[in-house]
């Protein structure tokens, strides 16, 4: 202990020759008690008696300093300080001189302090704007308003921000109404109504870990002037040609103890606005990876939406009408119901025109056919949200239901016949999920549970009758009626947890689910206007029952530039299967596995290497169980015999890339290998006409994938622009018996993709794209059908200022020798009036009419095209009441 | 028929598989050493404008100074919460959540960057990602030659006097107080005999207040995250963040963005024109 009081100052005054004042320097060394040098210790010069610095030095890390001071003046003041030694000041004559100081240790306490203080008035965590103090002549809804209040930002897409960060609830009057789509609220609520703005700060929103988690969020809490407040949005296009019309009216009503948000949708302009909610029920299949299907599809129904290289906008014919509530109504304190029902009315026509051709060992078959299709979808769907939240229980519980009336008609043109296919697909769905996370000591337990009931009694007619020599004893008939009812339960409970130890993660979930289900079909037979039956081949009653039981363990690891994780769910599975009239009952049992390896390794900073290998075993869905035949749809009648499908799945992939910021190159090489290994094989007999009779039969399956792929791109300086270059080669083979033959298919497939982007200002961009495909389809090792497809895309992007936009896209392809050209030009302008926006839009200018794709796979291949939207041009006004 | 579209899905759900792994590996748990721990957590609030054709759109964020013995740690609050509750997720499985679920949103900052002052070998350490690189370089604080004035102005309750410096294309004004021993300051700044309270360039496109200082009653560690951080220069970093821009639409595109929100990626990319250095 040594608490010696003393500082100990030396000055040696090394005395030279007198020099001007204009060259003095101050120099020597640093050190604490026990003399070792101490380093960042401030030397400051000041002029004597003054608060203004006039020359300084920092020690080095051997203590030395020295400063150069240029001052007329007989005598400086000399501070020494620094934050963890003791400050001295000292006046010293004016003149170069040696100073070294001794300091003693201090750790001064710096008290808490804030510089600036915040004009707003603050109590506690929350700051009140009064909304008159702040608004303009100008302003119109409550966000033009809330631009100007300090600390607050709005952005483009109308997300509100409070000190650079975005607020995590919109209240009003304390209740939030719409989930974080508040800029329906915001944008639309006019000022006139808003009496005061609340900012809490640091809030959070659930309650039971208003202690446990703390939060950097504001909330924004609108209080209104008066009791209840009506507002609401609209917009109104329309257009040519035909007739074109889209229009949308939201209206509200806000209060402290009802708050609703209606809105109302119409269009026939190919905006498909019912994609709204798809997004919101998808999310829950993550949750529950054993879950049924979405929704019943016991027949292959045509679907207009198979076009994936094109943008679903250019040839949707739609009339579709969507209605929407959301309704917010506070229970009790912590209790709130929010209730969401939709109900949508969708009208679509499509056109189309395709060719088919069937490679067989023996022949070739090709087929040309017309599609004309109507679908009209109306369905109502709607959830029931209670939330409750309280400092001790946050429990979320959703209601869902679905009635849903769908019905198809598709008209099949080709050289020999005209069919007529209708199909009516009713389906009804009420679930219920529940969520609840808790804890056990230190760790986070999560409970979910769901519980569903679906019913599909749906329905298919084709005339003329297909399949005339299994249904009909090969005499031609009107028609045939297919009806098909399944009913299923779906009960699914799991627990899941994390563990951690040093640098492992291991989490587990463990969890049951029950599924039970009825599925009765039978075939009908219409001839000259009398019914009967097809008979017992055709007529299914099966019941189905299975149990799961899954634990589903996952483990991780991690070191520097290695990752490592392993997934290992185990699935153990007994499926009931009883064909109730016909006396025939089966049992599976069996242990289903889905081992997952994945490593990742980076080394030398720009280098990435991934391996991982995947390995499933899949039964295929009770659904597809039935012992009788099915009509599936004009072109396919099944028969799966209820045998079990099987699927043992390998997938194996590496890939190596280098990616490289600085010089802005990347480059990454991949493949990947898969296997299908199945139980059954899928006997196809082809009709004269194309349509397939389908059966499974017990015969062993393997298909293999080989799939290369270089992907390299490079911004050239040089050029001003990014190159890339795509190159992929497929190799797909496999087994296929139709006819009663079994024979070897193989498809290969090479592709070039060559592009240059180049982005030439800030308001303009370019794009060129070749894509050179080349398809090779063979049969028994002989090459029976190439497609050579050259596509030539340019793309233009101009945005003159942020209220114009010009989109022009021409596409040029050739396929097989014939050449198709394909451009689109899209251009609109938005006028902002201080009551209204309008916007002009003018789509497909040149009034492209067909759009043309092929795919290949196995002994088919097909040509389709699609008949597009014409020419148009829409105009909407968009306004506030 | 069948048999295709079953291929088809699983390469699908394959490759989105891939996919979800790169995304999620590795996120926020890495690997770090702590180089020093610290007591003292100085706030500044950053205000700059990032579009030059658009001086009325003002941003604001928090940044933050932990002061250590030997070294300090600057960057951005959220950025450094992100960070935090990111990890903390992720030790606890919820990282999917994290991400998914907004609550990243709630960490969302424009600064990614991480600066090291280290006092005893007097020079600074810069680590940034640029997609998908994660850089570094340090330099000395001798690039930073002050120029004192004998202007002085009461900010707070401290003297301060003003400094000039320039430094990465702009005329830097710093007004610091030796009233607090503290030599150190926002962003790389370094090299005056205590705390830099205000600091701003001079067309003010960024300004550092300081807000708070606070000293905790428990020490902090300055972390340095493991992350195989590629050693490159000054000049070199700046030339991957200019390329990263020009070449946003190609990255987008690898990231998996459509061709509309590629669009909207280089729209508001070409917004960000006024970086803090150039």
């Amino acid at each position: 202990m040594h608490n010696l009081k003393w500082i100990c100052l030396f000055l040696i005054l090394l005395m030279t020759n007198t020099q001007s004042f204009a060259q003095v320097i101050i120099s020597g060394t640093v050190a604490d008690s026990l003399q070792q040098p101490l380093s960042d210790i401030n030397i400051m010069i000041f002029q004597k008696h003054s608060n203004i610095m006039k020359a300084f030095s920092i020690s080095g890390s051997d203590g030395t300093y020295a400063v150069e001071v240029n001052l007329a003046a007989d005598s400086l003041d000399i501070m020494v300080s620094s934050i963890h030694y003791e400050r001295l000041k000292y006046t010293i004559v004016n003149r170069t001189q040696q100073l070294d100081f001794l300091l003693k240790h201090d750790t001064k306490l710096l008290e808490t302090f804030t510089l600036r203080a915040n004009p707003i008035d603050k109590k506690g965590d929350t700051l009140s704007y009064l909304i008159t103090q702040f608004k303009g002549k100008e302003d119109r809804s409550i966000e033009d308003v809330l631009k100007k209040l300090p600390g607050i930002e709005v952005e483009e897409s109308g997300k509100i921000l409070y000190q650079g960060l975005p607020i995590n609830k919109f209240y009003v009057e304390g209740l939030d109404l719409t989930d974080g789509r508040y800029a329906m609220i915001s944008s639309n609520l006019p000022h006139e109504s808003v009496s005061t703005v609340e900012v809490f700060e640091k809030h959070q929103p659930i309650r039971i870990l208003e202690d446990r988690v703390y939060s950097q969020q504001a909330a924004l809490n609108i209080k209104l002037k008066k009791k209840t407040a009506y507002t609401g949005s609209g917009s109104v296009a329309s257009g040519f040609s035909p007739f074109l019309w889209d229009l949308k009216l939201t209206p509200m009503l806000l209060s402290t103890d009802f708050q609703l948000l209606a809105s109302y949708q119409t269009n026939n302009t190919g905006n498909d606005v019912s994609r709204q909610l798809q997004q919101l029920i998808s999310r829950d299949k993550l949750v529950f990876p054993f879950q049924p299907s979405e929704a019943i599809m016991l027949f292959d129904g045509a679907s207009s939406e198979q076009y994936g290289a094109i943008d679903k906008k250019r040839y949707l014919d739609n009339r579709i009408h969507l209605a929407n509530l959301n309704v917010l109504v506070p229970l009790k304190k912590d209790l709130q119901l929010r209730a969401n029902v939709y109900f949508v009315d969708d009208m679509r026509k499509n056109q189309s025109f395709e060719e088919r051709i069937y490679y067989l060992p023996e022949d070739t078959i090709r087929l040309n056919q017309n599609y004309n299709r109507r679908q009209n979808n109306r369905y109502w769907q709607g959830t029931f949200d209670l939330n409750r939240n309280t400092i001790d229980n946050y429990l979320r519980n959703k209601t869902h239901f679905t009635l849903q009336q769908d019905a198809h008609h598709e008209r099949i043109v080709n050289a020999s016949d005209t069919v007529n296919q209708f199909l009516s697909v009713p389906y009804h769905r009420f679930s219920n999920t529940l969520n609840s996370i808790f804890k056990s000591g230190e760790t986070l337990i999560e409970f979910q549970s769901l519980l569903q009931y679906d019913r599909g009694p749906q329905e298919l007619s084709v005339a003329p009758g297909q399949f005339e020599a299994i249904v009909n004893s090969g005499e031609p008939y009107d028609a045939a009626l297919q009806s098909a009812t399944l009913e299923r339960f779906y009960a699914d409970h799991y627990l899941g947890s994390n563990f951690r130890w040093k640098s492992w993660v291991l989490s587990l979930r463990l969890g049951f689910a029950l599924r039970t289900q009825t599925l009765r079909s039978e075939l009908q037979i219409s001839d000259e206007n009398t019914l009967f039956e097809a008979g017992e081949s055709f007529d299914n009653h099966m019941e189905a029952r299975q149990y799961q039981l899954y634990i589903i363990p996952a483990l991780q690891y991690k070191r520097k530039g290695f990752r490592f994780s392993f997934d290992w769910p185990f699935n153990q599975q007994q499926l009931n299967l009883k064909g109730i009239e016909i006396g025939k009952s089966q049992t599976f049992t069996k242990l289903l596995q889905a081992p997952k390896l994945s490593m990742d390794y980076t080394f030398g900073g720009f280098w990435d290497l991934r391996t991982s290998w995947y390995y499933f075993q899949r039964m295929s869905d009770p659904d597809n169980f039935y012992y009788a035949y099915l009509l599936k749809n004009y072109r396919e009648l099944i028969k799966t015999e209820a045998l079990i499908q099987q699927t043992n799945q390998h997938i194996a992939s590496v890939s190596l890339s280098y990616r490289n910021a600085i010089t802005a190159f990347f480059n990454t090489l991949s493949y990947f290998y898969v296997q299908r290994e199945m139980n059954l094989t899928y006997s196809m007999q082809l009709q004269e006409n194309g349509s397939f009779v389908v059966t499974a039969q017990q015969l062993p399956n393997i298909s293999t994938t080989h799939n290369v792929q270089l992907r390299s791109s490079k911004y050239v300086n040089a050029l001003m622009s990014s190159i890339s270059l795509n190159a992929a080669f497929m190799l797909n083979q496999g087994k296929t018996l139709v006819n009663e033959a079994l024979f070897d298919v193989e498809t290969k497939q090479f592709s070039l993709t060559p592009e240059v982007y180049f982005p030439a200002t800030t308001w303009l961009n370019l794009n060129y794209k070749i894509h050179y495909n080349v398809m090779n389809s063979s049969i028994e090792g002989e090459l029976r059908n190439q497609i050579r497809l050259n596509k030539h895309y340019f793309t233009v992007n101009l945005f003159p200022n942020d209220n114009q936009m010009l989109n022009l896209n021409l596409e040029y392809y050739q396929y097989n020798q014939t050449g198709y050209n394909f451009v689109d030009l899209m251009y609109r302008y938005s006028f902002k009036k201080s009551r209204f926006d309008l916007e002009a839009r003018w789509n497909n200018i040149l009034n492209s009419d067909v759009f043309i794709e092929n795919y290949s796979y196995q002994f088919t291949v097909i040509t389709n095209s699609q008949s597009l939207r014409p020419s148009q041009f829409l105009l909407s006004l968009k306004f506030s009441f | 028929m069948k048999t295709r579209s079953i291929l088809r899905i699983s390469l699908l759900t394959f490759v989105m598989q891939m996919l979800v792994s790169d995304v999620y590996a590795q996120f926020f748990d890495v690997p770090f050493k702590v180089l020093d721990t610290s007591n003292i957590k100085i706030s500044y609030m950053l205000t700059w404008k990032e579009d030059t054709n658009n001086l009325e759109r003002i941003r604001n964020e928090n940044m933050i100074l932990l002061v250590g013995e030997n070294i300090s740690l600057f960057m951005g609050e959220n950025f450094y919460n992100m960070t935090y509750f990111g990890r903390k997720a992720e030790r606890e499985g919820r990282l999917q959540q994290f991400i998914e679920a907004n609550e990243m949103e709630k960490y969302r900052t424009r600064f990614s960057y991480r600066i090291y002052k280290n006092f005893p070998e007097s020079n600074y350490t810069y680590n940034d990602k640029v997609i998908p690189d994660y850089l570094e370089y340090t330099e000395d604080f001798s690039v930073f030659k002050w120029e004192l004035s004998d202007q002085t102005e009461t900010i707070g309750n401290y003297n301060a006097q003003r400094a000039n410096c320039f430094y990465g294309g702009r005329n830097w004004v710093a007004w610091y107080t030796t009233e607090i021993p503290i030599n150190d300051g926002p962003y790389k700044f370094y090299g005056l005999p205590g705390l830099i309270i205000k600091m701003y360039d001079a067309n003010k496109h960024y300004v550092f207040e300081m807000t708070e200082i606070e000293r905790y009653k428990n020490w902090v560690s300055i972390e340095y995250e493991d992350r195989g951080w590629i050693q490159t220069s000054r000049a070199d970093f700046l030339k991957a963040q200019k390329n990263f821009k020009l070449d946003i639409i190609n990255r987008a595109k690898d990231a998996g963005a459509n061709a509309v929100s590629q669009q909207r990626v280089y729209r508001n990319m070409m917004k960000k024109n006024n970086p803090i250095e150039f």
